[in-house]
């Protein structure tokens, strides 16, 4: 039930059919993890706050550069050499204090992301190296989370929605809404390693899991689709802002479709047309976009 | 670009060498070559990247591939709209008609 502020807060979104009221109480009661907090985690994530997603967790080990001013809008002179989880977590609190952001400094890795997106009802890839979006690819399959992935180098920017198999969990056995509770929290933990193990500590991710449902995908999913694992089998993929260069807008369009699915998605998980399995592939110079189905590769060890 | 491949500037479509006959009484709708023609070397029209092509039949895509990306390694290859693990492209011949789409696949954020 939306109270006189949400609805002041999101009146602009609640216009859309897509979003409505009950959109909005599903956003609230979503988690998002954002791994990844460079051109494409700093914008997507100030969206999702933006939007009212209720929990968010920030994940990243790096510390803020002035090379990243260029393009990581969120981040000014004032964070040099702050890590970027908790830069980013104190201006997303600004956005809006009443959502839950846990910022985690550390680098996500195959070791540490059953843990860190246990919880999640989505999962968003805004790293930068093919070797962790593997990772986080695999970690998507096997807990069966809805994986948006977005990607940008020069003036190319990519993008693909991955069900992660969880549209197998159940195509109609939709779940009960979930009963996630708002309350203020702003918690965050600093490991330069990686690869920390966090069984044992306990945070705010974890209350989460504790009161959501597992996300039940059961948004139209015309063609059996593959993995990222799919996608970059064989391929030797080298083209990243690092050596190629990006112009910031680039990855900032990346990032607003990454943020657009995500949002679809979460505010209407059992009934939003999401294009799943669809590679999309733009191009700033030529101003096209087109898409392409990523069918799974029979010899994909991954998710075959 | 090599010759497997040219695009004729006047036109937008390639005649490769040894063209000896007319497209379309070679090929049906599906593009299938005939079967008392398999094994010859004929001419089939393709799309790729939105433009018109002929090549010489029988190519894998494979062979397209290597034609065409300077920079094989993060190229992807899409046939009839639908990505191609790397996996099955020498597995894979093109036929009249098919569209394909060679992108480079970018990984930064």
């Amino acid at each position: 039930m939306l109270n006189k502020d949400d609805i002041r807060r999101y009146s602009r979104q609640l216009l859309l059919n897509e979003i409505d009221e009950e959109g909005q109480s599903n956003l609230r009661s979503a988690h998002a993890v954002v791994i990844g907090l460079g051109g494409l985690g700093t914008l997507a994530s100030r969206f999702l706050v933006g939007a009212g997603v209720g929990n968010i967790t920030l994940i990243d080990g790096d510390i803020v550069e002035v090379s990243n001013l260029q393009r990581q809008v969120t981040y000014n002179e004032t964070h040099l050499g702050d890590l970027k989880a908790k830069a980013l977590s104190n201006e997303l609190h600004k956005v809006d204090p009443s959502i839950h952001i846990t910022s985690k400094s550390l680098f996500a890795c195959k070791r540490n992301l059953q843990k860190l997106i246990g919880s999640a009802t989505c999962v968003l890839d805004c790293t930068d190296s093919v070797a962790i979006r593997k990772d986080i690819n695999a970690a998507c399959i096997a807990a069966k989370k809805p994986l948006f992935i977005a990607a940008a180098s020069g003036l190319s920017w990519q993008a693909i929605n991955l069900p992660c198999h969880s549209f197998l969990a159940s195509a109609h056995q939709l779940a009960p809404s979930s009963h996630c509770t708002s309350e203020n929290h702003h918690s965050s933990e600093t490991d330069y390693s990686s690869g920390t193990d966090y069984s044992s500590q306990t945070d705010h991710a974890d209350h989460v899991n504790q009161q959501c449902q597992p996300p039940n995908v059961s948004s139209k999913v015309d063609a059996p689709c593959g993995c990222y694992d799919c996608l970059v089998a064989q391929l030797n993929v080298t083209q990243d802002c690092r050596s190629q260069g990006v112009l910031g807008p680039v990855v900032g369009i990346a990032a607003c479709h990454q943020a657009t699915q995500a949002l679809l998605f979460l505010a209407k998980r059992h009934t939003a047309t999401i294009q799943w399995g669809r590679y999309i592939v733009g191009n700033a110079i030529d101003a096209s976009v087109q898409s392409f189905h990523l069918p799974p590769s029979p010899d994909c060890k991954v998710c075959q | 670009m090599n010759s497997m491949c040219n695009k004729d500037n006047q036109t937008n479509t390639i005649v490769t060498h040894d063209v000896k006959r007319d497209n379309k009484n070679d090929y049906g709708r599906t593009g299938e070559i005939n079967s008392d023609k398999k094994g010859e070397n004929t001419t089939i029209t393709i799309i790729v990247n939105g433009e018109g092509k002929t090549c010489s039949s029988p190519i894998s895509i494979d062979e397209l591939a290597h034609s065409y990306a300077t920079h094989m390694e993060g190229t992807a290859i899409a046939y009839n709209r639908s990505i191609l693990s790397k996996s099955q492209w020498p597995l894979t011949h093109l036929q009249d008609g098919d569209h394909i789409d060679i992108f480079t696949l970018v990984a930064g954020g």
